[in-house]
């Protein structure tokens, strides 16, 4: 598996949607950060805005995932993975920690094209508890946000088979999905919102809350769900 | 005589169509494979179980007389219908890409393989960019990544032109010749593959009907040598005293010579060493593709 992942990690840097999502993604925390400094319109601390990086990503994750992964289906080059003797299990393992790694550059440009800047800027205040503990806790949140956000992904994507409904599907979600619960919130005295994804870890990366384990508990199960589902549907999928 | 690829009742349903029916394929190492059969008599199917990309509803398949099917595929390269590859990478980077999953570390097989097919190792364009015989040429050198032995190739000439055929069919045997690697190749252009197999297997309606080696096909087809001369029967003597050839015809001014399996060259000679010469001579009888129309009893 190494030696495929090394190929994987090779094609994927290559990609041209990763070059442009990332520019992408520099351009829209950019504009945003140069906004908020024109205006001073920011009422905390800069480091505070550091949540943005795994609330915002989302989409652009699902776009780059389903892309690298459905657009195989679609050009024929999921084929020569399995000629190749390899099983499937190790390739789809292979495809996914490839697909996380290379994901984990989006959360680091919007950090320094937006975090950074605004916590230069408006400082780093009070975090309340040691620098080494919250950056283990953001560096662990920004990995397990990633992993499911592809996982997500991936999962529409193994279903679907094509990069075109992939992008689409996650666009929808991640777009509809957070109104639909917030609108069910305002309107139904709920609170699902808390639920959906980005939410779960925006709240991991807000310094003021604690971390709360039945979030924690719904980000493994859905990791280790999602996981299981695809490679058996990998396993099962003729191609 | 070692065996490269063996089936045993393979069969593949799709809902209640049985697209592959018990099909027993036996490829001999160091041979050129020719599956003939109409569109959608299967072979392709055939062949994606084979490289594992669907799975048989029934039957076994051994790859280099080892039941471990998945050890055996780390030994075979295949283009399965259309060539695949990263379009925004060059062929060199997309030889790169599958040297790196195959855990080949000296990279010196990409320009050997890329000019092996014909292509230009330094080219930068992209290989969406490709034209159709470009993309089969470096689909034939990605299956040649990690030097396999067995080369499984499925209608490589499709929509090529004539120099295009000629070099994929050059680049074949170039490979069985040079490298003695046993190839599984399907074509339409049953006269291409009359020119390259040394073996045929023929499917219809899922069943493999026939198969027989390149040397059977010129009793299977029928096939005869014409001879026109004056002299008929004195030179149809000679024939059989000189090269002992038994059931030889003397019709009108003609000599029907059995089976075509004397070159045609020698038949002249023979002749001409007792000064009788042949106006004409040519191989009748049936090519290959009458022969699978005639057996698959369908219509030319």
């Amino acid at each position: 598996m190494g030696n495929f992942m090394k190929a994987e990690l090779y094609k994927l840097m290559k990609s041209k949607s990763l070059k442009v999502i990332a520019l992408l993604i520099a351009f829209l925390n950019i504009t945003s950060a140069t906004v908020i400094m024109v205006y001073d319109k920011i009422e905390y601390n800069g480091i505070q805005t550091i949540d943005s990086i795994v609330s915002d990503i989302f989409m652009y994750v699902g776009i780059f995932a389903a892309i690298v992964f459905a657009s195989d289906y679609n050009d024929g080059t999921a084929r020569q993975y399995i000629y190749r003797g390899m099983t499937r299990t190790s390739i789809y393992f292979g495809r996914l920690f490839s697909i996380i790694l290379v994901s984990l550059i989006f959360p680091v440009v919007s950090f320094v094209c937006y975090t950074l800047p605004l916590t230069i800027r408006y400082g780093y205040g009070d975090i309340g508890e040691s620098v080494a503990v919250y950056v283990a806790r953001i560096v662990i949140s920004v990995i397990a946000a990633v992993t499911t956000y592809v996982l997500f992904t991936l999962l529409i994507a193994i279903l679907t088979r094509s990069s075109g409904i992939s992008v689409a599907i996650v666009c929808v979600c991640t777009t509809m999905i957070p109104t639909i619960l917030a609108l069910a919130d305002l309107f139904k005295q709920t609170n699902y919102s808390q639920y959906w994804l980005s939410a779960m870890f925006s709240s991991f990366m807000d310094v003021a809350n604690k971390i709360e384990l039945k979030y924690v508990g719904i980000i493994a199960a859905l990791i280790v769900g999602l996981t299981t589902i695809e490679c058996v549907a990998y396993n099962k999928q003729e191609v | 005589m070692e065996m490269v690829l063996e089936t045993k009742s393979l069969n593949k349903v799709y809902g209640r169509k049985k697209v592959v029916d018990d099909v027993n394929l036996n490829i001999e190492k160091g041979s050129i494979y020719g599956l003939i059969g109409k569109n959608g008599a299967g072979k392709t199917t055939i062949m994606r179980m084979i490289a594992g990309l669907a799975f048989p509803t029934g039957g076994d398949i051994r790859l280099f007389e080892n039941d471990n099917i998945n050890s055996g595929r780390k030994k075979i390269g295949c283009v399965i219908e259309n060539p695949a590859f990263y379009g925004n990478m060059t062929g060199y980077q997309n030889l790169l890409y599958y040297n790196k999953m195959m855990g080949v570390k000296d990279n010196s097989n990409i320009e050997e393989l890329i000019r092996l097919v014909g292509l230009d190792p330094y080219d930068k364009k992209k290989t969406k960019h490709y034209s159709l015989g470009m993309k089969q040429r470096l689909a034939i050198a990605v299956s040649l990544v990690g030097n396999p032995e067995f080369l499984i190739l499925d209608e490589p000439i499709n929509g090529l032109d004539p120099t295009g055929i000629k070099e994929i069919r050059d680049i074949i045997l170039k490979l069985k010749n040079e490298k003695n690697i046993t190839i599984l190749i399907s074509s339409h252009i049953l006269g291409e593959l009359e020119k390259i197999a040394t073996h045929y297997g023929m499917i219809n309606n899922g069943k493999l009907i026939q198969e027989f080696s390149a040397d059977k096909l010129d009793t299977l087809c029928r096939r005869y040598v014409e001879i026109k001369v004056d002299n008929t029967q004195e030179a149809a003597n000679i024939l059989a005293s000189e090269l002992n050839i038994e059931g030889i015809e003397v019709i009108d001014n003609e000599i029907i010579v059995p089976q075509g399996v004397y070159e045609e060259s020698l038949l002249n000679k023979t002749l001409a060493l007792k000064n009788i010469y042949a106006s004409t001579i040519t191989i009748k009888g049936q090519d290959l593709e009458d022969y699978f129309v005639e057996i698959s009893g369908g219509v030319k």
